[in-house]
């Protein structure tokens, strides 16, 4: 797990601040449910797109590219043409998907890829933040892939008994896939997290005294850059667009 | 350290865990609004659903504070994902509301636990509430971004007095997923050895 890593080399060259990164998620996602003219839009995805190359995780930028550009793409045809009515509810949903959720998400994959455990639970006790938030959260970004591997394992496993979705096994009991997919999945979690909470325990989670950390969190001439570019253009964009 | 009523690493570590659980299941289902027809039956799936992973939840609470911390997170998730304040403030009510009626009615009793349950589904209104709450800019929004033919759809699926009956639907709802997730309690969990 290269997130939970506890000493982080000291990266040189562009990187944020947690609290910055945060900052400008909440931006995007606030951003994203304005009405906006379309070039308002493309300021807002345009700032995970970058971040994402700056971080180097050149095939997530890309999809993201790529769907976005089909999402703007269909929403322009898309009053020449009349659907069916059942289309065009599944077209018109996947559209404002992607046009709408996909900046908070990409950046949400941003974020998790590029801070560390221990940067973030800096960054948020420096902002205040009690552990009673910080604890739960970073525990609940940790469960999600392991919850996914353990998914992918179960699904194997059930395979062979044909319980998955669309067999026929399945359509004479569709509650069963609740019962042997989800409960054991539910089990191992509970299991994992036990094993977590002792490991965790034993490395001194409880102690009252306030935690420190060998990692360096503090606003740059980066964060100052990054927070005036990325607000320039959505102000210009909000307020100045040519369409 | 048991007699106390701060709450410690581990039970901060458990309200990750089955926030965790719940928030996963609790979007797997809610990919179903894909389809508006589906919308207004959301209101009892998710509450029957959630109630297994919740029920586990509920073998392990015994402070004050866990349900309202899951409620928060469960917030912060939703405002991310757009559904915008009234989300986030929908999620802690619920989550306070539950916390206290378990604070009432005592920790580890049935009867207790399905109504405290009850309670923390109605919280899950504060996502489809903007329907009714933001009024007709929020309206506007939907029509422009999401074209007039799903506006109208949905506005028809989704009247005002839909709200109370939403309200109705996640409380029943509440009471039989926390029964069918005490019967997978039973069924399962406690022979695994896990509760």
């Amino acid at each position: 797990m290269e997130q939970l890593q506890a000493v982080v080399e000291t990266r040189s060259g562009y990187r944020l601040d947690p609290r910055t990164k945060l900052f400008l998620m909440a931006v995007v996602a606030t951003a994203e449910f304005l009405y906006s003219h379309t070039a308002f839009m493309v300021a807002v995805a345009l700032i995970p797109f970058v971040l994402l190359l700056t971080n180097r995780q050149y095939k997530t930028a890309i999809i993201f590219f790529c769907l976005f550009s089909a999402g703007l793409f269909v929403q322009a045809i898309q009053n020449s043409i009349q659907f069916h009515m059942v289309v065009n509810m599944l077209v018109v949903l996947l559209v404002g998907l992607v046009l709408r959720l996909f900046p908070a998400f990409v950046m949400g994959a941003y974020i998790i890829k590029s801070t560390t455990a221990s940067e973030c639970i800096t960054a948020l006790g420096r902002m205040h933040i009690g552990r009673q938030i910080t604890i739960p959260l970073s525990v609940l970004f940790r469960f999600i892939p392991t919850m996914q591997e353990e998914s992918a394992a179960i699904k194997d496993a059930m395979r062979m008994r044909e319980v998955q979705f669309g067999t026929k096994k399945f359509w004479q009991n569709p509650a069963a896939l609740i019962e042997y997919r989800f409960i054991p999945l539910m089990i191992s979690v509970v299991k994992i997290g036990d094993d977590l909470s002792a490991a965790a325990l034993t490395r001194g989670l409880d102690n009252p005294v306030r935690r420190t950390n060998i990692t360096k969190v503090g606003f740059t001439g980066w964060d100052l850059i990054t927070v005036l570019i990325a607000g320039t253009a959505l102000i210009i964009t909000y307020f100045f667009s040519p369409w | 350290m048991e007699n106390t009523n701060k709450l410690t690493g581990k039970d901060l570590i458990n309200v990750g865990i089955y926030s965790a659980m719940t928030l996963v299941v609790f979007f797997v289902v809610g990919l179903l609004t894909a389809l508006p027809v589906v919308y207004p039956f959301l209101f009892i799936i998710w509450p029957i659903v959630c109630g297994i992973p919740m029920m586990l939840y509920y073998t392990k609470i015994r402070k004050f504070g866990m349900l309202t911390i899951t409620g928060i997170i469960g917030g912060i998730f939703f405002y991310l994902i757009g559904y915008g304040w009234i989300g986030l403030l929908g999620w802690f009510l619920g989550g306070l509301l539950s916390d206290i009626v378990l604070r009432i009615g005592g920790y580890q009793k049935f009867k207790v636990t399905v109504l405290s349950y009850a309670c923390f589904c109605l919280g899950i209104m504060g996502c489809p509430a903007n329907l009714w709450l933001a009024g007709d800019a929020y309206w506007e929004n939907i029509h422009t971004s999401m074209g007039d033919q799903y506006a109208n759809t949905l506005q028809s699926l989704m009247p005002s007095w839909m709200m109370y009956v939403g309200f109705a639907l996640l409380f029943v709802g509440g009471i039989l997923g926390a029964l069918l997730g005490h019967k997978m309690l039973k069924k399962h969990f406690e022979r695994a050895g896990i509760v």
